[in-house]
């Protein structure tokens, strides 16, 4: 599945405000044209393409157990056999602006490099909304009460979901088709890529508390504000 | 000095063009390669480490003038060497053995630069036998790492211990950071400090210098 990249390309403040810029800051002119050309950058060269496939909770269900060393409790644990539907997805941004922030960095364009990447961080997790979006509505038509389901994504490597999961992952969802690949220590090159399964559930299934083992040592907190989000829906 | 002063100014502008110029002016003019580097280029840097350390300007001002500060050094860097000036130290930088991202490990490389200490930049997916073979081949001061994640990290704990066994003086520092670490876990793979982010790197590497000269 191609995706439009005007469709997930931030905003120059969303990219500014990732770079420790207050909403509204006077950002120096230098800066400004640096922005501008990574975003250009970003428009010529990013490819990004994703696959998503269905997948029952019984399956679901030996993907995440299957490698057997996740968190002995996890949010996900209770949350995926109450869905109602259930998609695997791999999306990438390609590997043309991986190897570009790479060459930014060894020439010395640190500035440029660093708003490329972040960039493309950005456009990822845009994509993952977009996908939740899809899903969201490619099942809206086949559930009874769909407006109180919701779809969020969950990923290997965060809230219990151990990486090496992705073994599993890649057996089934095949994102070699989309040219990403698993390294030793399961991490995915081209490193902008996210893979994850979609849960479509019952809003109030996707809440919890954040009092597991690793939310005390965990820097990331975007499920509060996920969980803040879906309460005001 | 004016064209010292001018360095430093466009320096910190992030004025990379000028910067070279200026630098190559200051040579004609004999001024030592010690005093642009110092009065120049460290003068500039640690204006903007200040300014950013109290939010006054952002990361890609910090980026721009680490450019700059790269564009004189072009200049200075083989008379440094031929005259063997020593810097504030020299330090081993990888992202461990099986991960890949690198973008914290190059902006720890780029402020240390830029606070005057030499950067040997090992890359990404440096085994431990590389970390402890170039930081001894190199005489470095400290071997810094950065992981991403979990899985990842406790390769550091595996440097640590083949440092112990190749530099058992000990005269080999070793400093971690990335998103997964915590000052916790890095005391308990036995590193010498823990940094949470490329700033505060910068504070722990010469935290870590001073109490080596004060050790020496």
């Amino acid at each position: 599945m191609q995706i439009d990249i005007r469709d997930i390309i931030p905003t120059r403040d969303e990219v500014l405000q990732g770079q420790g810029y207050p909403r509204h800051a006077p950002v120096k002119d230098h800066v400004q044209d640096i922005l501008t050309e990574s975003m250009f950058i970003f428009n010529d060269t990013a490819r990004p393409q994703g696959i998503n496939m269905e997948i029952s909770v019984e399956n679901f269900a030996e993907i995440y157990w299957g490698a057997g060393k996740n968190a002995d409790d996890s949010p996900l644990q209770y949350i995926f056999p109450r869905a109602v539907n259930l998609a695997m997805f791999a999306l990438t941004m390609g590997e043309g602006i991986s190897l570009k922030i790479e060459t930014c960095f060894k020439e010395n364009n640190y500035a440029l490099g660093n708003f490329l990447d972040a960039i493309a961080t950005l456009a990822a997790e845009n994509s993952v909304s977009l996908f939740e979006k899809y899903f969201q509505k490619e099942i809206s038509g086949n559930i009874r009460s769909a407006e109180d389901i919701a779809v969020l994504s969950y990923s290997p490597g965060y809230c219990g979901w151990h990486i090496s999961c992705q073994q599993q992952l890649f057996k089934f969802l095949n994102p070699i088709s989309i040219g990403i690949h698993l390294n030793e220590s399961f991490l995915m090159t081209p490193i902008k890529s996210v893979t994850g399964v979609l849960l479509a559930c019952k809003k109030e299934h996707h809440i919890f508390k954040t009092n597991f083992v690793f939310c005390k040592d965990c820097k990331n907190r975007s499920c509060l504000e996920r969980m803040r989000k879906l309460k005001n829906l | 000095m004016e064209l010292l002063k001018k360095i430093s100014e466009n320096l910190q502008q992030g004025d990379h063009a000028a910067v070279s110029e200026l630098t190559r002016q200051a040579l004609e003019n004999n001024i030592s390669a010690q005093s642009i580097l110092n009065d120049g280029f460290l003068a500039g840097m640690k204006i903007i480490g200040r300014q950013f350390k109290d939010h006054e300007i952002f990361l890609p001002d910090v980026l721009l003038a680490a450019k700059a500060m790269q564009a004189g050094m072009e200049h200075v860097k083989p008379l440094l060497a031929e005259s063997k000036i020593v810097g504030m130290g020299k330090i081993v930088l990888g992202t461990v053995q099986g991960d890949l991202h690198d973008l914290g490990k190059n902006l720890v490389g780029i402020m240390l630069n830029g606070a005057g200490f030499e950067v040997i930049d090992l890359g990404k997916d440096v085994t431990p036998q590389v970390f402890v073979d170039e930081a001894i081949k190199h005489k470095a001061d400290m071997i810094g790492m950065s992981a991403l994640l979990t899985t990842t990290m406790p390769v550091m704990q595996k440097v640590v211990e083949l440092l112990k066994e190749k530099n058992p003086a000990g005269s080999i520092k070793v400093i971690v950071g990335g998103a997964p670490l915590s000052e916790k876990i890095a005391q308990s793979y036995g590193a010498d400090a823990y940094a949470f982010d490329a700033a505060n790197a910068v504070e722990q590497v010469k935290r870590l210098c001073e109490n080596k000269t004060l050790e020496g």
